[in-house]
């Protein structure tokens, strides 16, 4: 069973996740959820290291803050949002946000990035693959052109399968280019725990060297 | 045609008159005033004040001259080569002994008038009139400081004034009535480039109306003919899709002449629109800058998702990426898996991406995939490349900014 706390709004959108998760498998344990960040501060909540978090919560602006103390105190935050602007996802990122996942791409993704978050490998929506691909910002990680490709293809077709074979590549390099890009942008931006954890798994995995980074 | 405002058109008519006014001055100041300083050197006291007051007075014409050659605004310069001239003449005046100042010796302030004509052409007449009485009054007040307060000054200055002055106002008379004109030119001028852009308006819908039958006429009339004839049975699934395709080319016509900010989501947004009224749950992510697309070729990147959306069953992901230069829109659906009475020999032109995803899906279904890639067109610039594999189509259309 692996833990999860939810921080949503929209009691449909609780509902609808805890069904997801019970139906999973391996099944996924909501522990508590709430319409505020509370619920991932007070027991039962605080002692789970996965908090499935959105963005939008009551008002317009969006709670980076939120996020930022969460990630700080070390958990594993999937951000779940309606927005799917670059700028946002990339700021979520930047904060150390484990992943990002917009509502639309829920229900494919979002168990997948459960369990990647409770076992500490990386996992790339086609949002944040998007948003990573696209970036223009002058601090960006410097992929490599193969990598930025890969990206933008995931994003436009979510089949590994299919960008594979347009690119004439197994699937598994497409897999390993994807989270090659995703520890590159763990190692830059502010440093947060659970980035950290990433770029350690992913030397430990031998997914990318010391000296790449 | 470029536009042209007033002030445009003064200009042009004016250029002609400061010129006029200019080779005036230059008359007077050459072949009147220098000869007649030179006779009267001798009167002067001092001389050199008054051969200072020419030499101001000629230095100023040269500015004026070059400005006026160079077509340019006075700008800021207008009010201190005024002080100047203004100046320049009253020391000409002051240098004059009081039993000659209504002799030809005294020329300064007969020659003052005409800078002020040049200077003050294109503002209101009431500008000259405003700087000749103020120098007028100038020279009055040197000529009662240098002891003249009788009647015989006063008559000459008089009849000075009116001739010479005379003619200076008409000038500026003259230049006020032309700027007139020229607003009125650039109304009429206005009027009628208004009439000639609502003929070419009216001329462009007029074509474009009959080009969009026209596209209608190829694909949209036989299909309604067939039905209507009974010929095309409504419950094939081929003909279903058929009407489909032509649904949403309707709906991409009509959003076509939608004025919008944003044209191609806005005609993608009318595509997709049609395959959720048939229940087909359709995502719409959208990343990057996008370039504006001219009309041919947002048609032409349409085109493959009009297609795959009809053929779709249950979920398509749409994606419209913007890359420096670059527009890539992207379908992915799983389709109906029994495509196969298409044949690729048929398609038309503009209908290929389509036509050809679903004619090889057929083809090659037994396959592992399929792939292929179309050129692009020469008036769209748009390449079309699909994949399919399994009952799952990945097309994509790409437009690349011509160079």
């Amino acid at each position: 069973m692996i833990p999860l706390v939810i921080i949503d709004d929209h009691p449909a959108i609780l509902a609808g996740v805890q069904a997801w998760c019970a139906a999973a498998d391996p099944p996924i344990d909501v522990v508590a959820a709430g319409p505020d960040v509370s619920a991932a501060w007070v027991e039962p909540g605080r002692s789970v290291p996965v908090v499935l978090f959105d963005l939008q919560l009551g008002g317009s602006v969006p709670a980076y803050a939120d996020l930022r103390r969460l990630v700080d105190a070390g958990r594993q935050v999937v951000v779940y949002s309606m927005r799917d602007d670059a700028r946002t996802v990339l700021t979520c990122l930047d904060i150390g946000a484990f992943t990002y996942l917009t509502k639309a791409e829920g229900r494919r993704h979002l168990i997948a990035a459960v369990h990647a978050a409770a076992d500490g490998r990386p996992y790339v929506s086609p949002s944040l693959a998007g948003a990573m691909g696209i970036n223009g910002r002058s601090d960006r990680p410097a992929l490599a052109p193969r990598e930025t490709d890969v990206l933008l293809e995931w994003f436009r077709c979510e089949s590994k399968d299919m960008v594979a074979q347009r690119l004439g590549l197994s699937a598994r390099t497409v897999a390993s280019y994807i989270d090659r890009a995703r520890i590159k942008y763990a190692n830059t931006g502010r440093p947060a725990p659970t980035k950290a954890a990433l770029v350690a798994r992913a030397v430990q995995d031998g997914l990318i060297r010391l000296d790449e980074l | 045609m470029a536009e042209l405002g007033p002030a445009l058109i003064a200009d042009r008519f004016l250029r002609n008159l400061r010129l006029a006014v200019l080779g005036v001055l230059a008359a007077v100041l050459l072949c009147w005033t220098l000869p007649t300083m030179l006779m009267f050197t001798a009167v002067y006291r001092p001389a050199w004040l008054e051969v200072a007051s020419f030499a101001v007075l000629a230095a100023v014409a040269g500015l004026v001259a070059i400005i006026v050659l160079r077509g340019r605004p006075w700008g800021w310069l207008r009010w201190p080569l005024t002080l100047t001239a203004v100046c320049a003449s009253a020391a000409g005046t002051a240098a004059v002994p009081a039993a000659d100042l209504i002799s030809s010796a005294h020329w300064s302030w007969e020659v003052t008038g005409w800078y002020a004509v040049l200077l003050f052409l294109d503002r209101p007449v009431g500008w000259l009139a405003g700087v000749l009485t103020g120098h007028l009054g100038v020279t009055a007040l040197g000529i009662v400081v240098a002891g003249r307060t009788d009647a015989q000054v006063f008559v000459a200055m008089a009849t000075v004034t009116l001739v010479v002055g005379g003619w200076q106002l008409a000038i500026g008379l003259a230049a006020a009535a032309l700027r007139r004109s020229a607003s009125s030119a650039t109304r009429i001028a206005a009027q009628e480039e208004q009439i000639r852009t609502a003929e070419a308006v009216a001329d462009q819908v007029h074509s474009d109306r009959r080009s969009r039958y026209l596209d209608l006429g190829t694909t949209t009339t036989p299909l309604l003919a067939g039905l209507a004839a009974g010929e095309l049975n409504p419950a094939d699934p081929a003909v279903r899709r058929a009407c489909a395709i032509e649904a949403g080319r309707l709906r991409r016509l009509f959003a076509e002449s939608d004025e919008t900010a944003d044209p191609l989501r806005h005609e993608v947004q009318a595509c997709i629109d049609l395959a959720e009224r048939r229940g087909i749950e359709v995502q719409l992510a959208v990343l990057g800058e996008r370039p504006t697309v001219p009309q041919p070729a947002r048609r032409a990147l349409t085109e493959p998702l009009l297609a795959v959306l009809a053929r779709a069953l249950r979920t398509a992901r749409i994606t419209l990426v913007g890359l420096p230069g670059q527009l890539i829109l992207s379908v992915v659906a799983e389709v109906a898996a029994d495509l196969g009475d298409h044949d690729p020999a048929e398609l038309v032109a503009g209908r290929i991406a389509a036509e050809l995803v679903a004619g090889r899906i057929a083809a090659e279904l037994g396959a592992d995939h399929a792939a292929g890639r179309m050129p692009p067109g020469d008036a769209d610039h748009v390449t079309v490349s699909w994949l399919a594999r399994g009952t799952a189509v990945w097309a994509e259309a790409t437009w690349t900014e011509p160079p």
